[in-house]
């Protein structure tokens, strides 16, 4: 399945690297730097830009974004998530300001995209095309999201879960994204794969992605891999094969703020070479397993890395290892242990490669109701799914979510995307 | 008797493939109402019947998966799903559609961020997790568990 996905991959990057080359004039783009400059985008973990609302637990980077082509129709739009769980960049319409960009149509229609977020959570709105920027690297002419709710048709029941519509930037009081966008940078080149029909060969087109929209109302549509929501490093000319997201330890459990970087490429450059790093491959929906408990625990085979989970994620299996939920209205994916708990879990990638991993879990509650100054909070776990898991259905995953990169570089090759000559296993994989 | 009737029914309505969610019985709904939705389905159905809970069970060609869970007494008391979109909740939750909605956004109003959901509510039990192309999610009613059936069999 994945080799059929390359070969049609590469020949759509191809594809689309040929039309869109030349749009950006002269200046040269990811050029090699040792190391200290053009594949290294600052990243921060700062609460977000909503002032009185503490986002704790994600990184944030900037992106520069402009009309194709164009050096003056351009916004530097600050705060994006940076999100190893997605694919793809969304920015909120309001975060552009007067750069008004083209706008993706088939047969007359405008293409609207969804994406859905594991707490039901979505967002909604056109696919536009944009140059984006990341530290020194190009992404010319990438198709991006633009975050609106509609004008003149309802968002489509498959799209809308009931969850909160996060097409705002949001407050201290109401819903919203929390961010300015979310900068996807997982392990798919695009966002959704299987709505390209000459890839998955599907007879009617998934639902909760891609919609062509008219004035009153939407269906469902396939969209050829080249116009969907592109994960922007593949459209880097060079450094275009993953991302390392870096991040340092904080000094104690709860922070103000951390710094770190996300570095474009993996082995292109001397600053982001696979050196020791162990590589987790992974099954047909980019998860691996992770065994929880380390000793005795339940294995879980739907688990995953990701930078854009707001903290530690795991079932709580009374069996095993009794960690208390909080009970307070609202906080009840968190957990509430009355001292500091100290766990561990054992990582397991498809390759067989393993790795035992610390963690601790300390009260949500007070964590969130005492402390708005500090953005960093190492020990927030929730839970992931309640009860035994059996068969791999439902409840069988465990999410390594930001806390997880504090003191790591983590590694994520892209799907398809070459990877250096001294990595064991082709992509897509997680090294760290 | 009902067993076989149930199974005849699923022969019945075994239809062409396809990816999307279609129309399905909702959480708290009775028995025949997944007999009428039946008529419109567009995916592969299968019924396992025990003696504690029957399980229906309809699978999309693009790998979406969601079961219905139904009592002896024919009400659907659970409902759960996996794969790479949410299924239509307005049409899986029913009745309880308001409320689920309601608690999913109060969970996030001030408060920003990514992660799984846990609703515990008296009546209404909803918990997600996963990942953009691999969610997974289950829903329901701990009053209308089957005598002797543990939330784990919800899945």
């Amino acid at each position: 399945m994945r080799k059929f996905f390359f070969s049609v991959l590469v020949t759509a990057i191809l594809g689309f690297a040929s039309g869109c080359g030349s749009s950006s004039g002269s200046t040269p783009v990811g050029v090699p730097v040792g190391g200290s400059g053009g594949n290294k985008l600052s990243i921060a973990v700062d609460g977000g830009p909503i002032s009185g609302v503490d986002y704790e637990d994600a990184a944030f980077a900037s992106a520069k974004i402009c009309v194709p082509g164009s050096t003056s129709s351009c916004v530097t739009v600050d705060h994006l998530l940076v999100d190893t769980g997605s694919v793809g960049l969304r920015v909120l319409a309001s975060a552009l300001g007067t750069v008004s960009l083209p706008v993706t149509t088939s047969s007359g229609m405008n293409l609207n995209d969804c994406a859905q977020f594991v707490d039901n959570s979505f967002v909604w709105g056109q696919v536009e095309s944009a140059d984006v920027t990341l530290a020194g690297e190009v992404a010319s002419n990438i198709p991006i999201h633009v975050l609106a709710d509609p004008t003149g048709f309802a968002i489509p029941s498959t799209c809308n879960t009931g969850g909160p519509d996060e097409d705002q930037l949001g407050s201290a009081t109401t819903v919203g994204l929390g961010a300015n966008g979310i900068l996807g940078v997982g392990l798919e080149p695009v966002d959704c794969l299987a709505c390209d029909q000459s890839i998955s060969g599907l007879s009617t087109p998934p639902t909760g992605f891609y919609y062509l929209c008219s004035s009153s109302s939407c269906q469902s549509a396939f969209v050829p891999e080249g116009n969907q929501v592109l994960n922007p490093p593949v459209a880097f000319s060079v450094d275009n094969n993953g991302v390392i997201v870096e991040l340092t330890s904080p000094s104690s459990s709860t922070e103000a703020s951390l710094t770190g970087s996300l570095i474009f490429g993996i082995g292109t450059q001397s600053n982001n070479g696979l050196g020791s790093q162990t590589i987790f491959t992974l099954d047909n929906s980019d998860n691996f397993t992770t065994v929880f408990p380390t000793t005795g625990g339940q294995t879980l085979t739907s688990s995953f890395i990701d930078s854009g989970s707001n903290g530690i994620f795991f079932p709580d299996s009374a069996a095993n290892v009794p960690v208390v939920q909080c009970t307070a209205s609202g906080f009840t994916t968190f957990y509430c242990p009355t001292s500091t708990q100290a766990l561990s879990a054992q990582n397991l990638g498809a390759n067989g490669a393993s790795s035992t991993v610390g963690f601790n879990v300390d009260n949500a509650h007070t964590l969130l109701t005492t402390d708005f100054s500090d953005a960093v909070m190492q020990n927030l776990a929730g839970s992931n799914g309640v009860g035994t898991c059996v068969g791999g259905l439902g409840q069988c995953s465990f999410d390594w979510g930001l806390p997880f990169f504090y003191g790591r570089n983590v590694y994520v090759a892209i799907d398809g995307q070459a990877v250096p000559s001294n990595a064991s296993q082709p992509s897509p994989w997680w090294a760290y | 008797m009902k067993t076989s009737k149930r199974i005849s029914l699923t022969a019945l309505f075994l239809l062409m493939l396809a990816f999307s969610f279609p129309a399905f019985a909702a959480l708290g709904g009775d028995e025949s109402s997944v007999a009428t939705d039946m008529a419109q389905m567009k995916a592969t159905v299968k019924v396992t019947p025990g003696d504690a809970f029957a399980v229906h069970e309809m699978k999309g060609s693009g790998g979406s998966v969601v079961r219905e869970f139904v009592s002896p007494a024919g009400r659907v008391f659970g409902v759960a799903w996996q794969g790479p979109s949410i299924p239509d909740l307005h049409q899986l939750l029913g009745t309880y559609f308001q409320q689920y909605s309601a608690a999913a956004q109060a969970a996030k109003a001030g408060h920003p961020g990514r992660r799984p959901l846990n609703i515990q509510l008296p009546g209404l039990v909803v918990q997600t997790s996963g990942h953009m192309r691999a969610f997974y999610g289950r829903a329901y009613d701990p009053s209308l568990l089957p005598q002797g059936v543990s939330a784990d069999a919800v899945r």
